[in-house]
């Protein structure tokens, strides 16, 4: 009896040390980190050069009888690698996130980077369907694709799942969960570039889209896991989809979509100057936005590059404008894609620009009922659009 | 090998879930603790193969669920034997704390983390003193008390977030679930509604003939 009662005893103190020990260690782990957050910037080179016309192409094949949408792209040593989602419909069952590789001359057939089963068996639950392929360049041959996976139906039952490509996109390793929210870890969406801090940390813009619809940033470590989460902005029915663009080594912009049903009929943005901690919320510019994604990189020391659908009601076009690192003074330099009036929801939709090389500008988009769709600009034209407009105006 | 992992522990969860609730709804028929748990094993099967549109009903659960947590899984666990041998488990101090714990827990958690407001608590779980401060005050009290079981959930739970076992780096993430906060919020939900209607039921009960009850637990597991 004194035994147990001494031994009891033995195993309440036993366990008060170990439960002690951990909390200490609990504590050193999370101890916040007061280092800034900086961003890591990169000023491209953009020297004037390049044709004065634009080139465009389509990335579908003839006779595309899928849904085709969010396409996104990222450069290569020879040339661009694009990714977009098909399905039967938006939304079905059964879809694909594929590739397809531009070598400068023509785009390759479109190949398989992964699959609504393979998804399923890889995170060991079914999913419906994927959409919002966005491809991230960890390293020469390291690329991240990140893109949302609905686990039940719509939209709003999406988490983000994560494949690495360690040739470029030749093949690709199994899915993995980005685990972004405590709720069944519901639900959140990809649409826009992820960037990199100072520290090797990765940013990736996303949205949440269940109750509200807010645009948040993930921070993740250079493993891929989730440390941080910060809403840009508050919270509530703000908009969503954000590009963020780093403009300093604290200071960066986030446009964001706005809410279809909400005015303005204007392009959000939300400003950081802490490097990412918090962010003011979302106002409007003086650019409309018919609730159209917006994606921008920076263009030159002094300047951001947009591509947007310019029109408060309708994605009837897309447009390419430079901006102040404020996002003060706005200049249109072009128009790159038109919608076509003779066809029933023909928009010109989701538009994703990169640069590809000095110099040269990539933004490849969607028409949703049948194609993606390419246009490679130069600098030449944008320096000569942005001339021209402003000599009209 | 870890698709193989992810998949086990997701359908673990689920089968536990479906298990536990077709448990306690089959005790309101039956005292039997064998005919409980064959109830729970064929309604386990009947989801495996019941299809509801493109999926079984099983699957639908695993997509929405996920998996547990381990806090999640072991109150889980509880409940399926009490549901299955009808201990009275809500006479356990340690279980209404726990369950305590983890409605409060829930509440500061996912009406703020889901948008309903707009500061994000589920930041607290990534870096900062005041979740581990909380959870250390829990789990002096739980020591305190002597709930076993519970500290050594509580343990476990911190040394898997400390190891980074789990695919999440948040700290909330180790010690809720949703799962197991509507189960905390039932239990004491159950339990006020349980002392509001005392003062009915009693006197009804000195007129009712004495009988042997059934449903989800007689016997405490302890205290």
């Amino acid at each position: 009896m004194l035994i147990n009662r001494s031994s009891g005893a033995l195993a309440g103190w036993a366990i008060a040390l170990f439960s002690a020990i951990l909390i200490v260690l609990l504590f050193l782990k999370m101890a916040p980190q007061n280092a800034p957050w900086t961003f890591a910037i990169n000023i491209p080179d953009t020297p004037v050069r390049g044709p004065l016309e634009p080139s465009a192409d389509v990335l579908t094949p003839t006779g595309e009888h899928r849904f085709v949408h969010a396409a996104s792209a990222v450069e290569t040593s020879d040339g661009v690698l694009a990714f977009w989602y098909r399905a039967l419909y938006e939304g079905a069952a059964n879809a694909e996130i594929v590739s397809a590789r531009f070598d400068g001359a023509r785009w390759s057939k479109p190949r398989i980077v992964t699959d609504s089963a393979r998804v399923s068996g890889d995170i060991g639950m079914t999913v419906k369907s994927l959409a919002n392929p966005v491809p991230f360049r960890r390293s020469d041959k390291e690329i991240w694709l990140f893109f949302a996976a609905s686990r039940l139906s719509g939209w709003a039952t999406c988490e983000i799942e994560m494949v690495r490509s360690l040739d470029n996109g030749e093949t690709w390793g199994p899915v993995e969960r980005i685990y972004a929210s405590p709720f069944f870890n519901l639900s959140h969406l990809t649409k826009s570039t992820p960037f990199l801090f100072a520290d090797g940390r990765i940013g990736l813009p996303v949205y949440q889209e269940m109750n509200r619809k807010f645009p948040v940033l993930l921070v993740l470590n250079p493993q891929g896991k989730v440390v941080d989460r910060r809403r840009i902005g508050g919270g509530g029915k703000v908009g969503y989809q954000p590009m963020i663009v780093p403009t300093g080594p604290s200071t960066a912009i986030a446009f964001v979509r706005r809410l279809r049903h909400a005015s303005p009929h204007k392009i959000l943005m939300s400003r950081t100057d802490d490097g990412g901690k918090s962010w003011t919320p979302p106002a409007p510019i003086d650019l409309p936005n018919p609730s159209g994604p917006i994606s921008a990189i920076r263009y030159d020391a002094s300047h951001i590059l947009m591509a947007f659908n310019d029109d408060p009601e309708t994605e009837r076009n897309i447009t390419l404008a430079l901006t102040d690192l404020e996002v003060k003074t706005f200049r249109r330099v072009g128009v790159i894609a038109r919608m076509d009036n003779t066809l029933k929801k023909a928009n010109v939709a989701y538009p994703f620009l990169i640069s590809s090389a000095p110099g040269q500008y990539d933004v490849v988009y969607s028409r949703p009922l049948g194609t993606i769709n390419h246009v490679r600009v130069s600098s030449a034209w944008i320096e000569h659009g942005a001339q021209s407009l402003a000599a009209q105006q | 090998m870890t698709a193989d992992i992810h998949s086990l522990l997701n359908d673990a969860s689920t089968a536990l879930i479906i298990f536990t609730a077709s448990a306690a709804i089959a005790s309101f028929f039956t005292k039997s603790f064998a005919a409980r748990v064959v109830a729970g094993v064929v309604v386990v099967f009947v989801a495996l193969l019941v299809p509801i549109s493109t999926r079984s009903l099983f699957e639908w659960t695993v997509s929405t669920v996920g998996r547990l947590s381990l806090p999640g899984l072991v109150l889980l666990v509880t409940l399926a034997v009490s549901a299955t041998t009808g201990r009275r488990i809500a006479r356990s101090a340690e279980f209404r704390f726990a369950a305590l714990v983890l409605a409060v827990a829930g509440l500061v958690l996912y009406p703020a983390a889901t948008g309903f407001l707009n500061y994000d608590t589920y930041m607290l779980g990534y870096s900062g003193y005041l979740l581990p401060s909380t959870i250390a005050l829990t789990t002096a009290y739980a020591i305190f008390r002597g709930y076993r079981v519970m500290t050594v959930v509580l343990n476990v739970a911190i040394a898997a977030f400390l190891l980074g076992i789990g695919e999440s780096r948040n700290f909330w993430d180790y010690i809720i679930d949703p799962v197991a906060w509507i189960i905390g919020c039932g239990t004491w939900l159950a339990l006020a509604a349980g002392f509001l209607l005392a003062p009915i039921v009693k006197p009804a009960k000195v007129l009712a003939t004495a009988q042997p009850s059934s449903g989800i637990g007689e016997t405490p597991i302890s205290h």
